[in-house]
């Protein structure tokens, strides 16, 4: 079973707080396709209300809105307590009844809720029990958190104030409240903790990532070459053509950032050809480092992996760790930007004081040798301060034991949730008359649900070839909705236009003469046609044939890793003529 | 603890992996197989005898320490070395670091009245409609998002012919919703009340094992359920890590 949560802003200050839930027993790709209707809204949370961080009422309210959430998911899963270790039977829709242990496994939400309900403070990980200072680091083999531990020895802390050395890094992270799943049967909190790909890695580093990109080409001057190329990248199936450069993009959404993690390296390759004598090492280096993190995020997307593929997941990761830091420097935070400036200004004061009257000539070298020295102690400082520790760092560290255990990444990342929350609750916020909505919303995803449900059994009916009234089969085949079979699918030609009946409308469409159709259209016959469908050689009799233009070809791919899921691509030659009103588009096949 | 190959740079955190990768390209090497395999004698009567170490009800967090760990994972791994294809869930003994569910995913009955059911849904596809225009009409409504007085209004202004679709105001159409699923009582809303101090919030959840029934009950999903782990092999014997059932948790807790 995964639960999942997530904030949703309303229009101004309203908010909700779903919690939904669906089951292990489905395969992911079921359970998290759109039309399975799998995932369930379990909860309609209260959202407390938002407080400033100082007063000392507010602190006591905080406690207190940590207490009643806690009861509330106490109310929540109090069914499963008993459950979980005697066993329940439940009918199952092979029509035979189990005995079923429904227990919590997985609590798919983003770092800022898994924190709260963990109750542990922002830059705690959920999983292990890494010091703050060690984040950023490659550092694995913590010792995972034991909550229940926390919930014995936190009163104590708090009453004495005493503490051991070992007491110490434990209880360092833990923030007010407790953590929520702790009181479960046979519920492990730590293992709760899913690896999420949508805010650790497509919104979280690659977006660092850029970041430090625009820094490290800004610094070597190639970010006008980096914008160029970013707007001539070819059109290839299924990728998106970016229409912006890079930095005139103001929001990204994590299909886009998935998107710049595809062709990334090869614009940042190409940004940075022929380096200059000291840059190569420098360019070397970070595209490396680039390389390592993509191909790590390329890995997490497998929806099967195998000992090797993980092992390749952690070497990647080994690797970004290792020369990560040639983009330090552009992940200065103010402070030590702070003290980088009063450490030079130090520096200038002390040269002032000492320096003696210097020739015109040797100033220059002076100078230059002067900012040497600069760069190299600002360098030191960065590198010193360590800035890389920030907890979506440390976060990709547990992806691949995660892998292991509980199988591919990519099904928990927190994406499945984002359409709960638009089916199941902005749809029905919005056919609310906004009093009360949370009974409206809750009462109208309800009828939907009912009927959706309806239709998919009796399309499971169908393909089990059970016979069925005839206007059910009908209502069936028109309504769209996930086909639980396999459809082999061919290769199918597409597209026609108005006017085109023979081959001299041909000719006048698209602009080639007569006499070389005929005579290419004669050629390919003879070499490629049995001879019973050969074209006529006549010119006036091929001049009559009817011609229908085809500007389409699409072709079924196999979905990686997938046996029967097809990926359809649109090959598409539109000749001269505009596509979707931005230009012709004419694609390349190799055949 | 991940252990590496001496021989070659391949890494391995499974035991068995790394036991079946030693034996297939550094077949030569027995002395050092010989040497790593040394663990088998450990505890025989674990591995045999699954019950011995029986069914602990205890909270995780109380479980044996890493010593005990340790042996129970050598001797997961031995009991599955020789399987290379994918194993019902009754082979494989083991005694796990985590409490086993005795009888989890167990047969123990049929439905009641699960074929009648069944036939009921063929014989009458569109119950409680009485026909399948009533319950076109309805998805229609509920779909295009239709507010409750267009409904009301369609039906009073004459458009609609309410008899051949059986219901003729919002508030009928509701009725049959309501008893078109059948198993809607396990998805009854419940209201709870909050007091933070200041104010009363409401908020709303489900029965969580009502949900989890429902679920499993339908017969949408009946052909991609599934209800034991299983152990996947790619054709060169390498362990894949696909679904939630091929990974190593659900072997831990229910075999």
């Amino acid at each position: 079973m995964s639960d999942q949560t997530n904030l949703t802003n309303f229009s101004g200050d309203k908010k909700a707080w779903p919690v939904y839930l669906t089951i292990g027993n489905l395969p992911s790709a079921r359970r998290n396709s759109p039309g399975s209707m799998a995932v369930l809204l379990l909860a309609l949370l209260p959202i407390p209300p938002k407080l400033s961080k100082s007063s000392k009422a507010d602190q006591r309210q905080r406690k207190i809105n940590a207490d009643t959430l806690q009861d509330v998911f106490e109310l929540i899963f109090a069914p499963l307590q008993g459950v979980a270790h005697s066993g329940v039977p439940i009918d199952c829709a092979d029509g035979k009844v189990r005995l079923c242990f429904p227990i919590l496994s997985a609590w798919i939400a983003d770092h800022m809720e898994n924190v709260a309900l963990h109750g542990l403070k922002s830059n705690a990980c959920p999983k292990c029990e890494v010091p703050t200072h060690e984040l950023g680091t490659n550092a694995k083999n913590y010792r995972t958190r034991d909550y229940a531990r926390y919930q014995r020895y936190k009163p104590e802390i708090q009453n004495a104030g005493l503490e051991s050395d070992d007491d110490h890094v434990m209880c360092d992270n833990l923030g007010i409240g407790q953590n929520i799943f702790h009181r479960l049967d046979r519920v492990s909190a730590s293992d709760l903790y899913k690896p999420d790909m949508l805010h650790t890695i497509y919104l979280g580093l690659f977006k660092h990532m850029m970041d430090w990109i625009e820094g490290f080409l800004k610094k070597h001057g190639r970010l006008q070459a980096f914008d160029d190329v970013w707007k001539a990248l070819p059109p290839y199936p299924g990728f998106l053509v970016p229409k912006k450069a890079y930095r005139e993009v103001t929001q990204w959404q994590g299909k886009e950032m998935r998107n710049l993690g595809r062709c990334i390296l090869g614009v940042l390759a190409v940004a940075l050809r022929q380096p200059g004598g000291a840059q190569a090492i420098p360019f070397k280096r970070a595209l490396r480092c680039v390389r390592a993190l993509v191909d790590f995020n390329m890995m997490a997307q497998y929806r099967s992996h195998t000992p090797d593929t993980i092992a390749y997941m952690e070497d990647y990761l080994d690797q970004f760790h290792s020369i990560s830091d040639i983009f330090l420097e552009f992940r200065v935070t103010k402070r030590t930007q702070a003290k980088v400036d009063k450490q030079r200004k130090e520096i200038r004061r002390q040269r002032a004081l000492i320096r003696e009257p210097v020739v015109p000539s040797q100033r220059r070298r002076i100078c230059d040798d002067d900012r040497d020295e600069e760069n190299e102690l600002r360098m030191d400082m960065i590198h010193g301060e360590t800035p890389f520790n920030f907890i979506k760092m440390h976060l990709l560290s547990h992806f691949c034991d995660h892998i292991r255990q509980f199988g591919n990444s990519q099904m928990y990342s927190t994406e499945i949730g984002e359409l709960a929350h638009k089916t199941q609750i902005m749809d029905g916020w919005r056919q609310s008359n906004k009093n009360d909505a949370a009974r409206q919303i809750v009462d109208s995803y309800r009828r939907q649900h009912a009927i959706r449900m309806r239709l998919l059994n009796l399309e499971s009916l169908q393909a089990h070839g059970v016979d069925l009234l005839a206007d059910v089969l009908q209502h069936l085949d028109r309504t769209t909705s996930t086909g639980s079979q396999p459809v082999i699918r061919r290769r199918i030609l597409k597209g026609h236009q108005e006017d085109v009946s023979s081959v001299v409308d041909f000719s006048r469409i698209s602009g080639v003469s007569l006499q070389i159709i005929y005579r290419e259209l004669i050629r390919y016959s003879r070499h490629n046609l049995p001879t019973v469908h050969r074209l006529p050689e006549d010119h006036a009799l091929l001049r009559s044939l009817p011609v229908e233009i085809l500007t389409q070809l699409e072709i079924p791919v196999h979905a990686f890793q997938e046996a029967d899921v097809y990926e359809i691509y649109c090959a598409r030659s539109t000749g001269a003529l505009h596509f979707r009103n931005q230009g012709s588009r004419n694609d390349w096949v190799w055949v | 603890m991940p252990s590496k190959c001496p021989f070659c740079r391949r890494k391995y955190s499974m035991s068995g992996a790394y036991e079946k990768h030693l034996r297939t390209a550094h077949a030569g090497l027995d002395i050092v197989l010989a040497s790593t395999v040394q663990y088998i004698n450990i505890e025989p009567g674990v591995l045999h005898n699954p019950d011995a170490s029986g069914r602990q009800d205890s909270d995780y967090e109380s479980d044996p320490g890493p010593a005990g760990l340790e042996s129970d994972e050598f001797c997961r791994d031995i009991s599955y070395e020789s399987d290379t294809e994918v194993l019902d869930d009754a082979t494989s003994a083991s005694a796990g670091k985590q409490i086993r569910y005795e009888g989890a995913g167990e047969v123990i009955g049929d439905v009641h009245g699960f074929e009648d059911e069944h036939s009921n849904l063929c014989e009458d596809p569109w119950a409680p409609f009485n026909s399948a225009q009533g319950f076109k009409l309805a998805s229609w409504f509920i779909d295009g998002k239709v507010s409750k007085s267009r409904i009301n209004e369609y039906f009073s202004s004459g458009l609609g012919n309410a008899e051949s679709v059986g219901y003729s105001s919002m508030h009928t159409l509701e009725n049959h919703l309501r008893l078109l699923d059948p198993y809607s009582q396990y998805l009854q809303w419940f209201e709870g009340q909050v007091e933070d101090g200041q104010r009363t919030l409401p908020f709303f959840y489900r029965d969580v094992l009502g949900c989890v029934r429902y679920l499993l009950r339908q017969i949408a999903y009946r052909d991609d359920l599934v209800y034991a782990p299983r152990r996947e092999y790619d054709p060169t014997g390498h362990r894949i890590y696909a679904e939630m059932h091929t990974a190593d948790w659900w072997w831990d807790v229910q075999v």
